[in-house]
């Protein structure tokens, strides 16, 4: 078995956004923008979520980091589960009874040896809290949860960051670089303010910037430079976790490439682990370990980045790739052409979200939906004919 | 046949189209040359502020109010348009020469339906009746692949997806048969699935009605799929032109080298990309001398000094730099570094 370490587990994520209307703003409807997705990341590695415009994969990145409340999942960083963190009291103790204490009860009510509950579970959290419960009850879990709440909420900003497509936007056009970078540091307690110019143009160093430029405001900078001093914010905690959602879509290809071998060489030194987020499949091939393909707010197919290229085993997947254009004249593709677009997410198809676009779709496609599943060692497809079509 | 040998139907000649602004006078595009001959794709590449959307906006005489030709010739069909009337040049552009855009909202109107501006189009330069016009709209929108268009031609422009607008805007910019067709990234904001529609698409219907496309964009992966010949530009200007297989098979331009090897690809595992130093400058702040020499890894000082010519190196493929012969010593020790 491989010892890697899971640094981040999401499990059975949703994302849902009401849709209102009506003189009384009622909810008439949900974006299913996530429908539950589930994946691990490991220590030091790149995880790759692509997929097309309104697929979910920033309200994934999103929802991890906590800058929207998830509908429903749970996300563990470092073996934390950090679900409840974000939440009022209120919301984290009804999570708590309904995510831990009646799924235990439940057990219980059908397998009374709490010993065999608890080593039956997977998830060392699980057992660890079911431990607790059962020894001390649900109270002592609430504590054990939500004690320390203030210095584990900054635990987890500390230590997850996040890189976004438009830096510009992101960057506070009021701010000087020194501060914009050197802000968290000080909220953190990591350094006095003493020291924050000299540990920012450290940073800017590293991210390819001349010191000289501390003073300066976000506008007087171009869009890679602007890139490089998101980049430089985010390393200033020494997170161990970085989302980038788009992080070098907005860039000209000469840029785009500083920026990628840039990425590669901070993941060398700091042990950063990525979740990289965007459209482009050829960037995403490039600085991947593993990928993870998105349709309609659903992972569809998810494996290393060699098994997805060679060995695709879900027609959304193969249809994506075939899609894209080749820089060689020479090679000239027979390419698979799609019909239709990409359906709403707010009346996703029935059964399988793929299946009116899908080549080879059946009549079971249309009423049952196909789960993820792991179809050969680390390669999962949610498809109910996996590997068949190749294009 | 070499193409040499054939009548072109555009000919921009030296084209300089300036900008009056406040920082001073920027020179978008700076004495640029092509022929574009009939049925062909002609792609026009470089990175953002190159000079690809002035150069289509000043061949259609779409300029901002601050914009003007200062110099240079566009011959259609032999005839310049720069010195032709704004009245005729209403007769040339969307009949003869007709175009599409990134954003397809730039082109169709909101508040009408689809149908009406494309029949207007239609009436006003083929001098059809209503109903004629009507059938023909709703024959357009069905051959660009819009499905159910008798109901979608009542519709309006945001009742479409984005896939189908591009699809609606290129059936507005078929409606009169245009000989030339520019395309200024026409799928640079779509999903990869929908390009590949739209490129099937223009791919048949340019068999189907042989109009010639001058294609803009910035991404090398449907540059090398759509075209037949290439220009790239930096800076406002021509680096290198050639027949597409030419061109990337054989650059002899350190930019097109640089930016061919920079972009990640599906096909190919590289650990380390190649990058290009720096920043594309702003257009007032180019280096003296060769626009590149500030991010070239070949520059010397002869480069930093005198821009060089754009210089024919066999037939059509031409490149403008000082010191070819190094870049391809260069190319071919990373290419022996490769296998
Ligand atoms: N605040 C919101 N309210 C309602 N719907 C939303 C909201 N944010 C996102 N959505 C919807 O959720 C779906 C997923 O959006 P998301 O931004 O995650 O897509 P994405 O995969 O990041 O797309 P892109 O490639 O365009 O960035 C879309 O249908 C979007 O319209
Ligand atoms: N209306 C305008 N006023 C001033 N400068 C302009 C105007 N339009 C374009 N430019 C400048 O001209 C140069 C070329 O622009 P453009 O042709 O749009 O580039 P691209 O190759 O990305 O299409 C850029 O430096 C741009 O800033
Ligand atoms: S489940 Fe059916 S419709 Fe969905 S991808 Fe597989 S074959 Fe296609
Ligand atoms: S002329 Fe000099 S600076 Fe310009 S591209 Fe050639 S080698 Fe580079
Ligand atoms: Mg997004
Ligand atoms: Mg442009």
């Amino acid at each position: 078995m491989d010892e890697k370490k899971i640094l981040l587990n999401v499990e059975n994520l949703k994302k849902y956004f009401p849709v209102r209307a009506g003189v009384f703003k009622k909810v008439v409807a949900q974006v299913k923008a996530v429908d539950n997705i589930s994946f691990k990341v490991f220590e030091g590695e790149t995880l790759g979520l692509v997929g097309e415009s309104g697929c979910g994969k920033s309200t994934a990145g999103m929802s991890i980091l906590r800058l929207i409340d998830p509908t429903a999942g749970r996300i563990f960083l470092e073996g934390n589960d950090t679900t409840s963190w974000f939440m009022s009291s209120m919301k984290a103790k009804k999570y708590i009874k309904t995510t831990y204490c009646d799924r235990f009860d439940a057990l219980v009510a059908k397998n009374s040896n709490q010993e065999a509950i608890i080593n039956n579970l997977d998830n060392p959290v699980d057992k660890k809290y079911a431990q607790i419960y059962f020894k001390d009850g649900y109270a002592k879990l609430c504590d054990e949860i939500m004690g320390g709440i203030n210095a584990k909420r900054k635990w987890f900003r500390k230590e997850a960051q996040i890189i976004f497509q438009d830096p510009y936007s992101s960057l506070n056009p009021r701010m000087r670089v020194n501060t914009i970078v050197g802000e968290g540091l000080l909220t953190h307690n990591l350094a006095k303010s003493s020291e924050i110019n000299g540990i920012v143009s450290d940073l800017l160093e590293k991210v390819g910037l001349s010191k000289d430029y501390i003073y300066r405001y976000p506008h007087q900078f171009s869009g890679g430079q602007r890139q490089r001093i998101g980049i430089a914010r985010a390393l200033a905690l020494k997170p161990k976790l970085i989302v980038s959602d788009e992080a070098v879509s907005a860039l000209d290809v000469s840029v785009r490439s500083q920026i990628l071998n840039l990425l590669a060489d901070l993941q060398k030194e700091f042990k950063l682990t990525y979740v990289f987020i965007a459209h482009d499949l050829a960037v995403v091939k490039h600085i991947s370990s593993r990928i993870a393909v998105m349709y309609l707010g659903k992972i569809v197919e998810l494996t290393d980045r060699s098994s997805l290229f060679d060995d695709p085993m879900h027609p959304y997947s193969v249809s994506l790739m075939s899609a894209i254009p080749i820089p060689d004249p020479q090679v000239k593709k027979s390419r698979i052409i799609l019909k239709g677009d990409v359906p709403s997410p707010l009346r996703p198809p029935s059964g399988c979200r793929f299946h009116p676009r899908c080549p080879i779709a059946k009549d079971i496609c249309s009423k049952e939906e196909p789960m993820l599943m792991e179809i050969k060692p680390g390669h999962f497809s949610a498809c109910h004919f996996p590997g068949t079509f190749r294009g | 046949m070499a193409i040499e040998n054939k009548e072109p139907l555009l000919s921009v000649k030296n084209l300089k189209t300036y900008f009056k602004t406040e920082d001073g006078l920027v020179k978008a595009v700076n004495g640029i040359n092509f022929n574009l001959y009939p049925g062909e794709t002609l792609a026009i590449v470089g990175e953002s502020g190159s000079g690809k959307s002035v150069c289509s906006l000043s061949i259609m005489r779409l300029l901002d109010q601050n914009g003007f030709i200062s110099e240079g010739e566009i011959l259609y069909k032999g005839k310049d348009i720069v010195k032709i009337s704004e009245a005729e040049m209403r007769t040339v552009r969307g009949k003869e020469i007709a175009m599409i855009f990134q954003e397809p909202m730039t082109a169709l109107n909101p508040v009408y339906t689809i149908g009406f501006q494309i029949i207007e189009a239609i009436k006003l330069h083929l001098k059809m009746n209503e109903k004629d016009a009507k059938d023909r709209a709703v024959d357009l929108l069905r051959k660009v692949g819009i499905p159910e268009p008798e109901k979608r031609v009542d519709q309006y422009p945001h009742e479409l997806s984005g896939g189908m607008r591009q699809r609606a805007m290129i059936a507005m910019a078929l409606s009169c048969n245009p000989s030339i067709l520019i395309a200024d990234e026409p799928t640079t904001a779509l999903d990869v699935t929908i390009q590949a529609q739209i490129l099937e698409l223009m791919k048949e219907l340019q068999k189907e009605l042989g109009m010639a496309i001058i294609f803009i964009t910035h991404d090398l992966g449907v540059v090398a799929e759509m075209s037949d010949r290439a220009i790239v530009m930096y800076g406002g200007e021509v680096v290198e032109r050639g027949d597409i297989t030419t061109v990337f098979k054989n650059p002899m331009n350190p930019y097109t080298w640089g930016l061919m090897s920079s972009i990640p690809r599906i096909d190919k595992d590289v650990d380390v990309l190649w990058t290009i130093p720096g920043v594309v400058p702003s257009p007032l702040n180019f280096p003296k001398g060769c626009k590149f020499s500030n991010r070239c890894f070949l520059a010397d000082e002869k480069c930093s000094k005198e821009n060089p010519e754009l210089i024919s190196i066999e037939g059509e493929h031409s490149s403008r730099c000082w010191h070819i012969d190094k870049l391809v010593a260069e190319i071919k020790k990373v290419r022996a570094g490769e296998n």
